[in-house]
């Protein structure tokens, strides 16, 4: 996908003729306009704000329906939620805010349930390595929150307030507001909380008796901040913040009725970015963005001693890193090139790895486009995406992460009743890495060793596809992509004498499958109908020892398929106090999923179903949506993860007014 | 438009879940009476795992015409499981005790029919070990992460008393009117608690070596400790003399041992046997035999990898277990005291404790 370069007009209506210079946007993964047809990858965009009902709360809700996305859920809201794509683990998958990393250099993964997302406006997903342009870590792909404000002239202030099913309460306050002619300010500030005390069954045998769920409470607090500048007609200077600090419960698997846990789990995490774009030319362009990471976990439990001392483990991590950027482009935009470097210094700290570990990296990387377009063919345009990145991380050998995509479009054309027939075949190939994290190279407790001479994972990822849309009755989309990935040299815990255990690089997995996306939308938007399927197999490949009988088995927790299908009536009036009246039906399939490395067991497939009704009202200056969402609508009692059994029939009411 | 559309996308996803979902079930089997020499296998099952098909199982060996029932306790109770992760077995005359780590429970069955008699549930640290006091009619088990020995009336499983001992207690014996507790540490601790089973109470802590995790009475009522060592420090075995506490003998290995609580036992002729480790596994490794009294020790006496062992007291018969990394069935050996392999049968998931009941 094109790196793209932006000066856009602003949002003012007062003003047509100002012109707000915006930070280099590479297209690739971070580009808010559609992607379809414009990148060799396979990208879902979601929208967190659909102006009609209140916005998706945390990254979980927003990431649950998109197809190849795998949500772990440890069950309720205070349960951890990670990612999986196209078959491989949490820690392969690279969270970004605003392009800049933030997944944990600790365990690497990011709880997907805590992470707010009032600020957000998109939520864009690359499915596949990308490592050429993120470096380590974007093995199965990315998932991008970004968060760039809708600044208008006005003053603006909102209050989002859900109730809800078990306890649950969630409050939003929200403002922002034009201090100058050139810079303007917002933020808010939020807080959550939840019982989870909601009945689940465990089942014996032939015996079945209903559990309260114990130990699951959550309090959140969470803000950000954020403002912008624009210094001249060429630069501008934007700031965000976010911050959230979060104190949960943190239950055992259950095992049997009676169980009760007391452990704890209490996160704090806090961003801050300063992002400094510059237009050069008409063509080119610089922007430097600076972020810090700061990130605090403890995990305690009263019944758990080790050694003498109860457990009570807890680390923080200290992230700052600066990325440049310059971007360039000719020939109408046929030919793009964007050339950047980052640099970065992570630090942390903790009661379970060695004191004073850190880590720095240098990177430098190059991408580019190149177009050429056909005039007297059912062609279009054939593009490549060449991009090619070195990582020089601190006591390791340096790694270049090559990538290559290739974009085939044709004609747009009308057949027959179908109209505006638009389609592309894209393809790209890459190679990208995992480096291990401070735990699986430092951890020193619990009978934990970490090996510090632990290598990066390798990967070779390939995925081709196709996109076609056209206009029948409304716009029709359609997605396909075959994907495959091949690791080795991946990180497994072993025995290391004793009760220890310790990573070793030890493991070689593939995955391959598809990835089916359908969209249609009908005249007016009145209705609309989503569908996707995602197949994925991924095995083990490589013999821990001789005569492994685990060999190309299913791994772990990896569903062989999955699929969403959600169903939309919205209605428009032209009423003074009613705008819009809307109804979503939503419902998801998970197949079943291996719990034992020899595939002998297993947890059954589920269908989990929502129900939402939303509506918009004006009164006088004050906007007001209101969602009423049913979610487990049918009452199934299901688990995702082995002893984590997941709320049954649930509900919230939530109210949203700005004014 | 819309209806055709929702027509298909209604036919597509039917066609959602023809991958079906895989068919398990228990083995249907009935054990007839009438047997006379019966092997019990606790199979430890999957941890995390309480009711599927790789949780745990109790299996049983008809010695005399060696036939293998699996699935004794599903077949017994209408399909219900034993729970979370089978750590540890006792028998006493017509009851077994079985007890569940992960469900922190206690299960009594009743023989021959092995119907559920009783069942405690335990709210915290992870039991571990099991012991059987026939003379005071109690049953203690180790809290492996709340380092203590929970004290339970054999009938009611009412708590008796809490006694506190050191860190992550493992394995247990009994002599003497004299219970005898090894505190691991997870390897950090070094400690043996001797606890008075008159008083309920620590009479005195004896220091040893790292790890100190599984403990068996030789047949010249000596108190044998497998240290299992740690990251930096190797295993050794302890010979203690139950009255004086005396360690009379130390062997000191070159490489770790099993750290597991059902790694070492005794036979009548004054061998002990116990399990060594292999680099990267979990389960286990070979067996050494040491003959205490003539400080010999012969190392990999039994080749293998080896999650389980116990002497068959009735027959000084060795019989070890195989767990296959918990991929699948494990498999019994039965170990002649000449040391030829006299029988192998296949149990289920883990197996790693063993009871005899001789008629």
């Amino acid at each position: 996908m094109a790196p793209l370069i932006v000066n856009c007009q602003s949002n003012s209506q007062a003003d047509s003729g100002k012109v707000y210079p915006l930070p280099i946007i590479t297209v690739r993964a971070n580009q808010p306009v559609p992607m379809m047809f414009r990148s060799p990858f396979s990208v879902s965009t979601i929208s967190l704000d659909d102006s009609i009902a209140p916005k998706t709360p945390t990254l979980d809700n927003a990431l649950s329906s998109t197809d190849g996305i795998f949500i772990k859920d440890y069950s309720g809201l205070s349960g951890i939620k990670t990612i999986s794509q196209r078959g491989l683990g949490s820690e392969h998958t690279l969270i970004l805010l605003n392009g800049m990393r933030i997944s944990s250099f600790e365990n690497g993964l990011v709880d997907l349930g805590i992470i707010p997302l009032d600020a957000g406006n998109r939520v864009i997903v690359t499915h596949g390595g990308q490592s050429a342009e993120y470096g380590p870590d974007a093995v199965g792909g990315t998932v991008n929150i970004l968060s760039q404000p809708n600044f208008n002239d006005n003053t603006k202030i909102g209050l989002t307030s859900t109730i809800g099913s078990f306890g649950r309460t969630r409050s939003h306050l929200n403002a922002e507001t034009p201090v100058s002619e050139n810079f303007r300010i917002g933020g808010g500030f939020g807080v959550e909380k939840s019982e989870e005390n909601y009945p689940f069954l465990f089942h014996n045998g032939n015996i079945t008796s209903t559990v309260i769920r114990q130990n699951s409470d959550l309090v959140a607090q969470f803000g950000n901040f954020n403002s912008s500048l624009l210094i001249n007609s060429l630069s501008s200077l934007s700031i965000f913040s976010t911050y959230y600090n979060t104190e949960r419960g943190s239950p055992n698997s259950i095992s049997s009725p009676d169980a009760i846990s007391h452990q704890r789990l209490a996160d704090r995490d806090g961003v801050v970015q300063a992002a400094y774009s510059l237009a050069l030319s008409a063509g080119d362009a610089l922007s430097v963005t600076v972020q810090d990471h700061y990130a605090y976990e403890r995990y305690r439990d009263p019944d758990f001693f080790i050694g003498g001392n109860l457990l009570d483990d807890y680390f923080k991590n200290n992230d700052a890193r600066v990325t440049g950027k310059f971007s360039s482009s000719y020939d109408e935009g046929k030919f793009q090139i964007v050339a950047g470097a980052d640099a970065s210094e992570t630090s942390a700290e903790g009661n379970s790895i060695n004191t004073g570990v850190s880590r720095s990296e240098l990177g430098a990387f190059m991408t580019g486009v190149s177009t050429f377009s056909f005039d007297n063919s059912v062609l279009s345009g054939i593009s490549f995406f060449p991009a090619l990145r070195m990582d020089m991380i601190e006591k390791s050998s340096p790694v270049f992460s090559p990538q290559l995509g290739g974009l085939m479009k044709f004609k747009t054309t009308d057949i027959g009743f179908i109209n505006n027939f638009q389609s592309a075949i894209r393809a790209s190939m890459s190679r990208n890495f995992r480096m291990p994290t401070f735990n699986e190279l430092y951890y020193t407790t619990g009978g934990g060793i970490g090996n510090p001479d632990l290598q990066p994972e390798h990967s070779t990822s390939f995925d081709a596809g196709t996109d076609v849309s056209f206009n029948l009755d409304g716009r029709h989309e359609l997605k396909a992509t075959y994907f495959m990935t091949d690791m080795d040299n991946r990180i497994t815990w072993v025995s290391a004498g004793g009760a220890n255990v310790t990573p070793k690089n030890l493991r070689h997995v593939q995955s391959f499958g598809w990835e089916i996306n359908y969209a249609w939308h009908s005249p007016g938007d009145i209705f609309s109908l989503d569908l996707n399927y995602t197949s994925t197999i991924a095995r083990k490949i490589s013999e821990d020892y001789p005569g492994d009988p685990t060999v190309f088995k299913q791994l772990l927790y990896v569903p062989e398929e999955m699929a969403n299908i959600s169903f939309g009536v919205t209605k428009h009036f032209d009423a003074i106090l009613i705008r819009t009246l809307g109804a979503k039906f939503r419902t998801g399939y998970t197949g079943f999923r291996y719990t034992s490395e020899d595939n002998a067991s297993f947890l059954p497939s589920f269908y989990e179903s929502s129900l939402e009704f939303n509506s918009r009202l004006d009164i006088s200056t004050v906007g007001t949506r209101m969602k009423f969402e049913i979610r487990n609508i049918f009452n199934k009692d299901y688990q995702v993860i082995l002893g984590y059994p997941m709320p049954m029939r649930y509900y919230s009411f939530t109210v949203e007014l700005d004014y | 438009m819309m209806k055709r559309l929702l027509l298909i996308t209604l036919a597509l996803w039917s066609l959602l879940g023809c991958k079906k979902d895989p068919i398990t079930s228990y083995t249907q089997n009935t054990v007839p009476g009438g047997i006379t020499r019966t092997v019990y296998v606790l199979n430890e099952g999957m941890f995390g795992h309480y009711a599927d098909s790789v949780s745990a199982r109790l299996t049983l060996y008809d010695y005399n015409t060696k036939t293998v029932y699996k699935d004794i306790f599903e077949n017994a109770n209408n399909g219900q499981h034993l729970g979370d992760t089978g750590d540890d077995m006792v028998l006493a005359g017509d009851r077994l005790f079985i007890l569940m780590s992960n469900s922190k429970a206690i299960t009594i069955l009743h023989i021959p029919d092995y119907k559920l008699v009783n069942t405690a549930s335990f709210q915290s640290g992870s039991p571990h070990d099991l012991m059987y006091d026939a003379v005071r009619h109690r049953l203690f088990f180790t809290n492996f992460t709340g380092n203590t020995i929970t004290v339970l009336n054999d009938t009611s499983l009412s708590t008796v008393k809490e006694i506190q001992v050191g860190s992550n207690p493992e394995g247990l014996a009994i002599r003497n009117d004299k219970l005898f507790v090894c505190n691991s540490g997870f390897g950090a601790d070094s400690t043996l608690s001797v606890i008075n089973l008159n008083t309920l109470s620590v009479d005195t802590t004896l220091v040893l070596s790292m790890g100190p995790t599984s403990a068996t009475v030789s047949s010249d009522g000596h108190i044998v400790i497998a240290c299992a060592g740690n990251f930096t420090v190797n295993g050794s075995v302890y010979a203690i003399d139950p009255v004086t506490l005396a360690k009379t003998s130390k062997i000191q290995f070159s490489t770790n041992l099993f750290f597991n609580s059902g790694s070492i036992t005794a036979d009548t002729s004054g061998n002990v046997f116990v399990i060594g480790t292999v680099p990267n596994t979990y389960t286990g490794g070979p067996i050494h035999k040491i003959n205490l009294a003539a400080g010999l020790v012969f190392l990999n006496y039994c080749q293998g990898v080896f999650y389980g062992l116990s002497v068959n007291r009735y027959t000084n018969e060795l019989f070890i277990a195989d767990a296959k990394n918990f991929t699948g069935d494990g498999v019994i050996s039965i170990i002649n005291p000449d040391g030829t392999i006299k029988e192998v049968f296949s149990a289920q998931r883990g197996p790693s404790v063993f009871a005899f009941r001789w008629q």
